[in-house]
């Protein structure tokens, strides 16, 4: 998938290693998350899907660990408080439960359909809720190198913010392409858009982001 | 232009993805350079950067309860439907009786317009019994049990506006209220496993208690005034919620430990040690996590959270091997686990880990006063007992015991808290003496299948049972001779498992105490201490004090060890000097030395000596 540079060894808005080799990342080399997620093949996916269905525990439970990481991902982004985020994640992989027999595998892909359940949920959670969330400082970071692992918390915590103040529809954008690295026809069908609309909510968002990101660094000096 | 822009935006995406340079895509578009390659790094930064990721603690916990939270409300659909199904036969049963009974008592031709009748009325009630009839709650699902710790705790029931003495166990409904009196202590336990503990002088309505739909539970209290302590059991099921109302906040948790204090000016602190509470007022929301604290005054918003302020003093329970602890404190709460794997915390701003392994137990300042330790064994093998007072960030006292344990059985360990200046002093700590039913904590067992623990981790095993132990082990002090062992004595003692025995020994006249043999603490100290942890041998051994006279005559002195008389033991050798004075020289030793032509000898001590040190005067 092409070689990912370490932009935050450099710095934001720095050259990286004095030419323009941007590549836009599926899976970060040394990216924690990656490492622990399980790789497993389609057919694995359906036929714990199919037993699940089929009321299955223990096979919804391989489910739960296959795609715990990104749905909470996508939830913490969005509310940026650990503790909601892990119980938001609870509740939408429950209602994922709920609503399994009716998942068909011929429709949207499984994660697809996940994070429907997951937007929806959260749509549902700020309805009720009084007001958005404080930052919450409590990242996850378990590197063995402090300075690195310091570091790494700072560019989250300077990229969640800024993540969290984009517009609703951009911020999806960004957590479904960038964070999590679907293509744009699975967003297109999470998101209820057409590919076009997608491609220019993309540019604006990167955009908006692009201006955060250097307000965000602005304020850390 | 945008529009364009955006569609080069998504070819280069799609190009990078597929492994080319960005600077090939750069190039293909040199008018929209600028623009794109900003965007295109702002893209590589996001994809690039650190990834926030659940922790590990939740990532194990989180499925565990899901998977339980899961099975919990399959078993609830399958007793749902099989008690639809019963209601339904009851209902036809009952509708058929009546159809006897109108064919026995009516004239025939009425007969059939009855039947019909009554058919589809049954018919009718059936469905309606089916579609409304409520998901089976059992009849705790409403109700809390109320258990008095200690001192007069007094309640008002829901029908009634009589305040009475509550008994302990009472079984309490939504609308009752709660209040201790001075220097009382009260626990609510909930159908659900939560628990509030009432400080004295507190006072607080139950006014909501029930399941909710999918397995929940709603709890809502209101704390009118005074201290209480909640441990909140945090449920799979969305919906669920605790929340306490004070005259000043809304407190709402979903899985916690907290604190929540109402002075008599009605302002509201609240402090938590585990998991986060939502605290509202004036339409204000804040959140208070671990480790925080806010005070609200009334009719004013939330300010932000602070951290706690660090408890002066504190005491460290570790108990190591396998065994479930739990402490009990002065004033009869307690914090633990029991074997079954059930926790529960009533001490405020305390803390247990799981049993598994090693078990902390950590209670922040401490009452003054005995407390109880209870250690429920579940396998035979060693079990260590730490102790440990802090005060001021200072180490003040610890405390280290080792037991053999054998499994089921069960022991309790009392130590003593001392105070000086508000500063914990030290600790006394008694023998451990087994159970015997006279188990100190007051807890709720709650039913275990409406209970997804929150730690869902594997429950330890073995079931709590009283076991009294009349197992002994004996101490034999023998063989003293030139002297004796005052405690416990010569002879064979019996002592229970763990005592630890003091041992002094006391020599005759003219003898000293040497070592023991035995697995004493202290060998050589005539004064030690054993553990009784199986069968023990000790004897004291004394040797032999000799008098050891040096003298000089005319013409010298005697430098080494110097004139006059020593006591030493028998075998030890002394080393003697003698220096003669000018015009004198050195002569002879008189007296058993090993040479007594030599100014420098040496003499071995096996009785009583005396030795002089000649000179003869130089002519």
């Amino acid at each position: 998938m092409g070689e990912c540079l370490r932009v935050r060894e450099s710095g934001w808005g720095e050259t990286v290693m004095g030419s323009l080799r941007y590549t836009v990342c599926q899976e970060v080399v040394e990216n924690r998350t990656a490492a622990r997620t399980k790789a497993i093949g389609e057919t694995d996916v359906k036929s714990l899907v199919e037993r699940a269905a089929g009321g299955d525990i223990e096979s919804f439970g391989e489910l739960y660990g296959i795609y715990l990481d990104r749905i909470y991902r996508y939830v913490f982004y969005q509310v940026n408080n650990k503790t909601t985020a892990e119980d938001l994640t609870e509740e939408i992989f429950l209602k994922a439960w709920e609503g399994i027999g009716k998942f068909k595998w011929k429709g949207p892909p499984f994660l697809a359909w996940l994070y429907r359940i997951a937007r929806n949920h959260i749509i549902d959670y700020f309805r009720t809720s009084r007001q958005q969330q404080p930052l919450d400082e409590e990242l996850v970071g378990d590197d063995d190198n402090p300075e690195q692992e310091a570091g790494d918390k700072q560019t989250q915590r300077m990229l969640s913010r800024a993540i969290f103040s984009l517009p609703e529809q951009q911020r999806q954008i960004i957590l479904l392409k960038f964070i999590d690295g679907l293509e744009n026809c699975e967003i297109a069908r999470i998101l209820k858009k057409s590919q076009g609309a997608i491609r220019i909510t993309q540019m604006r968002a990167l955009d908006t982001l692009r201006r955060r990101l250097n307000k965000e660094m602005g304020n850390a000096n | 232009m945008r529009t364009e822009l955006s569609k080069v935006l998504n070819e280069c995406l799609l190009r990078l993805r597929r492994g080319e340079d960005s600077s090939a895509c750069l190039h293909d578009y040199p008018e929209l350079s600028p623009e794109l390659e900003e965007l295109l790094r702002t893209a590589s930064f996001v994809s690039c950067a650190p990834k926030v990721s659940p922790s590990d603690d939740f990532r194990a916990e989180s499925k565990a309860r899901i998977i339980a939270g899961l099975r919990e409300r399959q078993v609830r659909e399958r007793v749902a439907k099989l008690e639809h199904r019963s209601a339904a036969a009851r209902f036809m049963e009952r509708a058929g009786e009546a159809v006897l009974r109108v064919f026995s008592g009516r004239n025939m031709i009425l007969i059939p317009v009855t039947l019909l009748v009554l058919l589809a009325l049954g018919g009718s009630l059936l469905i309606a019994a089916v579609l409304t009839s409520p998901s089976p709650q059992s009849a705790q699902s409403s109700r809390c049990t109320l258990s008095i710790l200690s001192g007069d705790v007094e309640i008002q029931r829901a029908d009634s506006d009589i305040w009475e003495k509550a008994g302990d166990r009472v079984v309490l409904e939504a609308g009752s209220l709660v209040r201790t009196k001075d220097e009382s202590h009260a626990l609510l336990t909930f159908f659900e496993g939560s628990s509030i503990k009432l400080e004295p002088d507190t006072n607080i309505e139950i006014k909501q208690v029930k399941s909710v739909e999918g397995g929940g539970s709603e709890i809502i209290l209101k704390q009118w005034l005074g201290k209480t302590w909640s441990r909140v059991v945090k449920r799979v099921t969305p919906g669920s919620r605790y929340e306490i109302e004070t005259p000043s906040v809304n407190a709402l948790v979903r899985g916690t430990l907290f604190e929540t204090v109402v002075d008599e000016t009605a302002a509201t602190t609240i402090k938590t040690t585990e998991g986060t509470v939502s605290v509202t007022a004036l339409d204000e929301e804040v959140y208070v996590s671990a480790g925080q604290e806010v005070k609200v005054e009334p009719g004013t918003a939330p300010p932000q959270p602070r951290p706690i302020t660090p408890a002066n003093n504190e005491l460290v329970i570790t108990v190591i091997g396998p065994v479930v602890a739990s402490v009990c404190d002065p004033m009869g709460s307690s914090t633990g686990y029991l074997p079954s794997g059930m926790a529960f915390n009533q001490i405020p701003g305390s803390k247990s880990t799981s049993p598994i392994g090693s078990q902390v137990i950590t209670i922040a300042d401490p009452l003054s006063g005995e407390y109880k330790a209870v250690l429920r064994c579940i396998d035979d093998g060693t079990s260590r007992f730490f102790l440990k007072g802090v005060s001021a960030g200072e180490t003040v006292f610890t405390h280290t015991s080792e037991y053999e344990v054998a499994d089921d059985s069960e022991w309790l360990i009392k130590f003593n808290v001392e105070f000086q200046d508000s500063r914990l002093n030290g600790v006394t700590v008694g023998y451990i003496e087994p159970l015997a039913g006279r188990a100190p904590e007051k807890i709720v067992i709650i039913d275990e299948k409406k209970e997804p623990q929150k730690t869902a981790a594997t429950p330890v095993k073995s079931v709590l049972q009283p076991t009294l132990s009349t197992q002994t082990y004996t101490l034999e002090v023998t063989g003293c001779t030139s002297g004796t062992v005052t405690e416990p004595g010569v002879g064979k003692f019996s002592f229970k498992p763990g005592t630890v025995v003091s041992l002094v020994a006391k020599p005759d006249k003219g003898w000293e105490f040497d070592c023991w043999e035995g697995d004493v603490v202290d060998s050589l100290s005539p004064t030690t201490t054993i553990t009784m942890n199986k069968d023990r041998t000790v004897t004291a051994r004394f040797v032999k004090t000799c008098i050891l006279a040096v003298v000089s005559g005319v013409g010298g002195l005697v430098e080494k060890p110097g004139q006059g008389v020593y006591s030493y033991r028998a075998g030890t050798v002394v080393e003697l000097h003698a220096e003669a004075n000018a015009g004198w020289k050195f002569d002879r030793w008189t007296g058993k030395v090993a040479d007594p032509f030599s100014s420098t000898t040496t003499i071995t001590i096996n009785d009583s000596e005396v030795v002089t040190a000649n000179f003869v005067a130089m002519p």
